[in-house]
C-alpha cells in the first residue's frame, strides 16, 4: 500500500518535472540533488545533508512528497541511482590499464603505499589514477584514486587504510581487474612476523651500471630470482639499494636506464628502499654536493646543461618519495636524504653518507637522529644501510681517503659505527666498493684496518678465533659477553660490476672477501636472521646465521 | 455470505487506493541495551542501539534510521557513536552516515543504507546493533538514577524507502553506586561495628 502512495507522489513528481522540461530549461532528474545528470552516491549524501529541512512541492529530493527531506527519500532514491549501489561513476573502476615507463613503490607499510608512474609504454596518454583491491578479477568498484603530479611528471598515489598482510592487486589507468604483475603485499603490524613466517629482504649495492650499457644488474637479477625459484619461491618483501644506483651521474634519464628498465617486474611489487650514493650526484662521480648543473646528460639524452629536474637539483630525489615524518614507522627525520622504516619485525635506517654527511652540522644532526632512532627501537633485528662502507678493500680502500669521495668512509667508521653497537645494530650493508666482502661479528674497530684486533673485537669460536657466523659458528644477538653490542658489515657494492682489489686486501675484519658480481639476500623469523651472497647462479657463495 | 464477501472487497479496494490508513505488516522495536546498568563517576559506559521485529535474514529490511537518543547532560557526558555493519559497510561506500551527532541533550545517529533490497536480506538477522553509543559519568551520586530514551519519532524506512513503523523499549537506567574505595570503607565500617557490637 505505502508503496502504491510513493508510486503516486512520484508519477506526480515526474509530471511536474516535465512540464518544467515544457518551459524550455533542462529536465531535472528525480534525487539528482547535485544537478550533474547523475544519481549517484553524492546526491544521496546530499539529501542526508539536507534532513529535516522542509521544501517546496516538487523538490526533486522530497521524493515521497511530504514536505520535509528525509532519509525516507534518501532511501527511496538509492533505487535511483545510475549504478548499483550508488557507485559515481567518476570514481569507477572501468577504465583501461596502462603499462607506465616506470612503475614502483615507495613507502609500503602495514596499512599504506605509495604507488608511483611516468610515462605509458603503449604510448597514448598518461594515466592518472589507480584501482586497487583483494579481489584481482574485481578489484573495488570504488577503489578509483586520483593520482598528484610532480613537477617532474610522476604520478602519485598513496592507498592508506588497508589491511596488514594482505595481497592486494591494483590497476593503472582505471581498469577494474588486474593481474600479479601488478600486486603488492602489506606488511604485518609492526613487530609481528609475516603470516609465511618469514621476511626476505633483496639489496643490491653499486647496480647502475645498466645506463653504462652493462648487463651486468640484470644478470645478478637473475641470479636472484634463481635463488628464489630454489628457496620457496618466496619473492622480496624489501628491496634495498646501497646507492649508486644510476651510473654515471644519477640523471633521470639514468634511472631510467639502470632502474626502471632493469627491475620493472620487481618495482611494480616490491617497495624500493634506496641511499645515495656518490654516483647520485652528477659530474661522473666526483661531486659532493649536488648541482644542476652538473648532470650532463639531459632527460632526452642529449648532453650539456641542467637536468629537467626543476623541483630539485637532485634526480634521485625528484624520483623517489621516501619517508620524513615517520609515516613507515622509525622516528621522523625531516629529510628524505636519510629515514628509517619499519617492517614486521625488523627496523631499517637508512643513511645519506654522501651529502648530509659532509657537513659538520648536518653530520651531527644525523648522528643524533640515529641516536634518538635507534633508542626508540623495539624491534627484534635493526639494519643499516648507507653507501660509504667503513672497512673495504676493493676498488676503494677504506685506509685511504681517497679526496673528499672516500672521506665519509672516515666519519662512518669513527663517528657511525660506535652508535651502531651501542644501540643493537645487527646488520651494516654498504656498497661503494665493487666487491663483496663480510665482517666477523665485531665491535669497537674504528682504526684503520691494522688496528682491527681479532681478539678483543671479534666474537671468538670455542678455539679462540674470530667465529665465522656459518654452522655451530652461528652469531648470537647477545655475544658471549652478554650483551648486543656487535655488528656484521657487509660490502655489497657488487650489484653492477665487480672491479679492482686494493693494497692489503683481504681486510682483517672480513672473513670472507670475494670479486665477484651478487647481491644479498636477508631470510629472518622472530629468532633467526640468515644472510646470503648470492651470485647470477643463484648459488650461495657466503651466508651466516644469527639468532636470538 | 455474499455480503460479506462484497465488503471484504470494498475493503480491499479502499486499502488499495489509500482511504483507509493500512496496519504497517512489519513494526520493529527499538531498545538500548543493558536496559539497566550500576556505574560510577568517572566510568565509561556504552549503549547498544538495537532494533528488532523485522525480517530474520529476509524482508522486511531496514533501509535507513534516524534515531535520536535522550540523555541527561548533567549526569553524562557523550564522548563517541559507532554505527553497526547491518546496513551496509561505511568503509566500503555500502552505507552512508547520515548522523547529526551529539545534540546537546541527545544523539542523533541515521543511517541510509546503498545496498539493494536482496543484499539487506542477506545481512540483516531478525536483531542487531544499530549504533553502540558511548559516555562518561560526569556526575552521578550513589543510589541516583539517569535515564537514557529513544525520542520520540524515530524515522525507519524498509528496503524501498517506505516507512516503518516503530515502538521504543522503556529507557535504560544508569544507578548510581559507590567508588570502590568509598565501598571498601563503607564495609570495614560495618564489619568494624558488628565486631563491637558482638562484644
Amino acid at each position: 500500500m505505502r508503496h502504491l502512495q510513493i508510486l503516486i507522489a512520484l508519477a506526480m513528481l515526474t509530471l511536474s518535472s516535465y512540464s518544467y522540461s515544457q518551459c524550455g530549461g533542462p529536465v531535472p532528474l528525480l534525487c539528482d540533488a547535485d544537478g550533474n545528470r547523475d544519481v549517484n552516491m553524492n546526491d544521496i549524501t546530499a539529501i542526508n545533508l539536507a534532513k529535516g529541512t522542509p521544501v517546496a512541492p516538487g523538490d526533486i529530493r522530497d521524493i515521497d512528497g511530504d514536505g520535509t527531506i528525509t532519509v525516507l527519500d534518501a532511501r527511496q532514491c538509492v533505487a535511483y541511482c545510475s549504478l548499483p549501489e550508488c557507485v559515481d561513476p567518476n570514481a569507477t573502476c572501468v577504465g583501461t590499464d596502462i603499462q607506465p615507463e616506470r612503475l614502483f613503490l615507495q613507502q609500503l607499510g602495514s596499512d599504506r603505499v605509495i604507488i608511483k608512474w611516468r610515462g605509458n609504454l603503449g604510448g597514448g596518454a598518461e594515466a592518472n589514477n589507480v584501482c586497487f583491491g583483494t579481489d584481482m578479477a574485481a578489484l573495488l568498484q570504488t577503489s578509483k584514486t586520483m593520482a598528484t603530479v610532480t613537477a617532474t611528471g610522476h604520478s602519485e598515489v598513496l592507498l592508506s587504510n588497508l589491511e596488514a598482510d594482505t595481497t592486494y592487486y591494483y590497476s593503472v589507468g582505471g581498469a577494474g581487474v588486474a593481474d600479479t604483475s601488478k600486486s603488492f603485499h602489506t606488511a604485518p603490524a609492526p613487530g609481528n612476523v609475516p603470516a609465511d613466517g618469514n621476511t626476505r629482504i633483496w639489496i643490491v649495492g653499486d647496480s647502475g651500471t645498466a645506463s653504462l650499457g652493462s648487463p651486468a644488474a640484470g644478470e645478478v637479477r637473475d641470479g636472484f630470482m634463481t635463488f628464489v625459484n630454489n628457496h620457496g619461491d618466496e619473492p622480496a618483501d624489501l628491496f634495498l639499494m646501497l646507492g649508486d644506483n644510476a651510473y654515471n651521474q644519477g640523471t633521470d634519464l639514468e634511472h631510467q636506464w639502470a632502474i626502471f628498465d632493469v627491475y620493472p617486474e620487481i618495482l611494480a611489487t616490491t617497495p624500493l628502499w634506496p641511499v645515495i650514493g656518490n654516483h647520485e650526484m652528477g659530474r661522473s662521480g666526483a661531486s659532493i654536493s649536488a648541482n644542476t648543473n652538473a648532470y650532463s646528460i639531459l632527460g632526452d639524452g642529449s648532453s650539456g646543461g641542467p637536468d629537467p629536474a626543476p623541483d630539485s637539483p637532485m634526480p634521485y630525489l625528484n624520483i623517489f618519495t621516501l619517508p620524513t615524518n615517520g609515516e613507515v614507522g622509525g622516528l621522523p627525520s625531516g629529510t628524505e636524504q636519510y629515514y628509517s622504516f619499519d617492517y614486521a619485525n625488523v627496523h631499517i635506517v637508512s643513511l645519506d653518507s654522501q651529502v648530509a654527511i659532509r657537513d659538520t652540522a648536518s653530520r651531527a644532526a644525523m648522528l643524533q637522529w640515529l641516536q634518538d632512532d635507534l633508542m626508540a627501537n623495539s624491534q627484534d633485528w635493526t639494519i643499516v644501510i648507507f653507501h660509504h662502507p667503513p672497512y673495504t678493500k676493493g676498488s676503494h680502500n677504506s685506509d685511504v681517503p681517497l679526496g673528499m669521495v672516500d672521506k665519509p668512509i672516515f666519519a662512518i667508521r669513527e663517528e657511525f659505527t660506535p652508535v651502531f653497537e651501542q644501540y643493537g645494530v645487527d646488520l651494516a650493508y654498504s656498497g661503494h666498493s665493487h666487491i663483496y666482502e663480510r665482517s666477523y661479528y665485531i665491535k669497537g674497530h674504528t682504526g684503520l684496518s691494522a688496528t682491527f684486533n681479532p681478539a678483543t673485537m671479534a666474537e671468538l669460536n670455542d678455539l679462540n678465533v674470530p667465529a665465522s657466523g656459518q654452522g655451530i659458528e652461528a652469531y648470537t644477538q647477545i655475544s658471549r659477553n652478554g650483551t648486543d653490542d656487535k655488528v656484521v658489515y657487509t660490502v655489497a657494492g657488487n650489484g653492477g660490476q665487480a672491479t679492482t682489489l686494493s693494497a692489503g686486501f683481504p681486510h682483517p675484519a672480513h672473513f670472507f672477501s670475494q670479486l665477484e658480481i651478487g647481491s644479498v639476500v636477508i631470510d629472518l623469523d622472530a629468532n633467526r636472521l640468515e644472510a646470503s651472497f648470492v651470485d647470477v647462479n643463484g648459488a650461495v657463495l657466503d651466508s651466516f646465521v644469527i639468532t636470538r | 455470505m455474499r455480503n460479506a464477501i462484497a465488503f471484504k472487497r470494498y475493503l480491499y479496494i479502499l486499502l488499495l487506493t489509500g482511504f483507509i490508513k493500512a496496519p504497517l505488516a512489519h513494526a520493529a522495536h527499538i531498545g538500548l541495551e543493558p536496559g539497566s546498568t550500576y556505574a560510577t563517576t568517572g566510568d565509561s559506559i556504552s549503549f547498544d542501539l538495537v532494533i528488532s521485529g523485522l525480517g530474520n535474514f529476509g524482508p522486511a529490511s531496514l533501509g535507513a534510521f534516524d534515531i535520536s537518543v535522550g540523555f541527561d547532560p548533567g549526569a553524562l557526558s557523550f564522548n563517541s557513536y559507532s554505527l553497526g555493519n547491518f546496513l551496509g559497510n561505511i568503509a566500503l561506500s555500502q552505507a552512508l552516515n547520515a548522523s547529526s551527532g551529539n545534540l546537546g541533550n541527545a544523539i542523533n545517529v541515521a543511517e541510509v543504507s546503498l545496498l539493494s533490497a536482496l543484499g539487506l536480506d542477506t545481512l540483516q538477522p531478525g536483531t542487531f546493533t544499530l549504533a553502540t553509543l558511548s559516555f562518561t559519568v560526569t556526575n552521578l551520586a550513589m543510589g541516583a538514577v539517569t535515564q537514557l530514551s529513544v525520542l520520540s519519532g524515530p524515522v525507519l524506512a524498509d528496503a524501498f524507502g517506505a516507512p516503518l513503523s516503530a515502538t521504543s523499549a522503556a529507557p535504560a537506567s544508569v544507578t548510581g553506586v559507590p567508588v570502590p574505595g568509598t565501598a571498601f570503607l563503607l564495609i570495614a565500617a560495618l564489619f568494624g561495628w558488628l565486631t563491637l557490637k558482638r562484644r
